[in-house]
């Protein structure tokens, strides 16, 4: 199992620093009400996000479905977001829309003029989720090895070509795509054709358990007080490439397809699973296609 | 250091509130329940409902008995029976067919807001959206 693919020349190459630009869907929010709105709509606790720091946090509907997931970026006089690809129109009307008239609170999309470089085997070595700046560009490492930059699209063009000068790899939208299904990272496609919710695709760490209440919070409080869920994301490889949507697996359940790449002969799937069949290794069939379970996230 | 300048104040908004001219009534038990709870203050004080994030469903109602703003020019009134309420432009669209009403019961009982534009309510019935 590759921990981190990287493709070059349509193939798969391990431990290679890739990136990938993302050009649209960043937002600010001015005005000294800009946590308290963010805390009140999303899925995360933010009135008490530290100065200079991070955090991810989903958007969910009130049957508690994701709309959008977030990076919030505390830069003390603002907060930033960048959002799923193709979700900020519906956050960012569901945030004008939670500003009381009390509030002050500005809701700037910033969709063209700045860009964010999400850096994957970054190797970089730092505190997670502490923001740094250099000139222009914000930068934050939000695991162990993805660092996010964000700014201006001038500095980001130079920050890119200086990356692709080091040697890492610019990933295409192909490449991006297989990146995600081989480390289970849900990208704005998803959420918008399948509204996941974030218990079933391993996005828990999103969820405060303790803030009260958020939209969808009664739907997410129920799951986690039941403590079982009824579908699991796994990736898992298939002798076919696989149509997105429902499938019966042979001998009863099914599993929901949400992405499926060919990478060189081999197809790759990112889908959801019920959990007692959600282990590595399991085989399970698809009328004629043949599937392997690689990973449980 | 924010990401962009202080002239990002100058910049759009994302989206723009709809300001429309709201309509709201309120049932005979909410008007005396506001004139009992207004008592003396009725030259002086009105009945402030507003809007804010939060809840499941993603809106809460507010109610507040205020002094009259001094400046009302963002705010819409409404009389009944001598009693002002007022909503705030920027909540006139979500108010808008609102009717007010009141529920004498141990459990459950006290101001109730009926609202057409809500799509659903949380469980405990203190959220809209």
């Amino acid at each position: 199992m590759l921990t981190n693919p990287a493709v070059v020349d349509n193939h798969l190459v391990d431990f290679m620093t890739s990136y990938r630009v993302h050009s649209a869907d960043i937002s600010v929010l001015i005005g000294p009400d800009s946590l308290d709105v963010l805390h009140a709509v999303t899925t995360q606790s933010i009135s008490n996000l530290s100065d200079n720091t991070c955090t991810f946090a989903s958007i969910l509907n009130s049957n508690g479905r994701m709309i959008d997931r977030i990076l919030i970026w505390n830069l003390v006089d603002q907060i930033a977001i960048i959002h799923l690809d193709g979700c900020s129109e519906s956050t960012r009307k569901l945030l004008s829309k939670s500003v009381s008239w009390k509030q002050e609170v500005k809701i700037i999309p910033l969709d063209s003029g700045f860009s964010s470089i999400w850096q994957y085997d970054s190797q970089v070595t730092g505190e997670i989720m502490s923001i740094t700046v250099s000139g222009q560009v914000h930068s934050c490492l939000i695991d162990e090895s993805t660092l996010v930059h964000l700014g201006p699209n001038p500095d980001i063009n130079q920050f890119s070509l200086n990356l692709k000068n080091d040697g890492a790899i610019s990933l295409d939208i192909e490449g991006l795509r297989l990146y995600q299904i081989m480390n289970g990272i849900i990208n704005g496609e998803i959420v918008r054709n399948y509204q996941p919710i974030p218990l079933e695709v391993a996005l828990s760490n999103d969820i405060s358990f303790t803030k009260g209440c958020y939209t969808g919070q009664e739907i997410i409080a129920r799951m986690d007080a039941r403590g079982a869920l009824s579908k699991t994301l796994v990736t898992f490889s298939s002798t076919r490439i696989l149509d997105l949507g429902n499938h019966r697996i042979v001998g009863g359940g099914r599993v929901m397809v949400l992405d499926s790449i060919n990478n060189n002969g081999t197809h790759y799937n990112l889908g959801l699973i019920h959990p007692d069949i959600a282990d590595e290794g399991v085989e399970f069939e698809l009328d004629e296609i043949s599937c392997s379970i690689l990973t449980k996230w | 250091m924010g990401l962009i300048d202080g002239d990002a104040f100058a910049l759009p908004m994302a989206i723009q509130v709809d300001v429309i001219e709201a309509r709201i009534d309120a049932s005979e038990r909410a008007i005396k329940a506001m004139k009992e709870a207004m008592a003396n203050d009725v030259e002086t004080h009105i009945l402030l409902v507003s809007v804010e994030a939060g809840g499941c469903s993603g809106h809460m109602y507010d109610m507040q008995i205020i002094k009259r703003p001094e400046d009302i020019s963002s705010f819409q009134s409404f009389v009944f029976d001598g009693i002002t309420v007022m909503v705030h432009d920027k909540d006139s669209s979500t108010l808008n067919g609102i009717v007010l009403d009141y529920k004498d019961t141990l459990l459950g009982g006290g101001f109730q807001i009926e609202n057409p534009n809500a799509d659903k309510s949380c469980g405990c019935g203190q959220s809209f959206g």
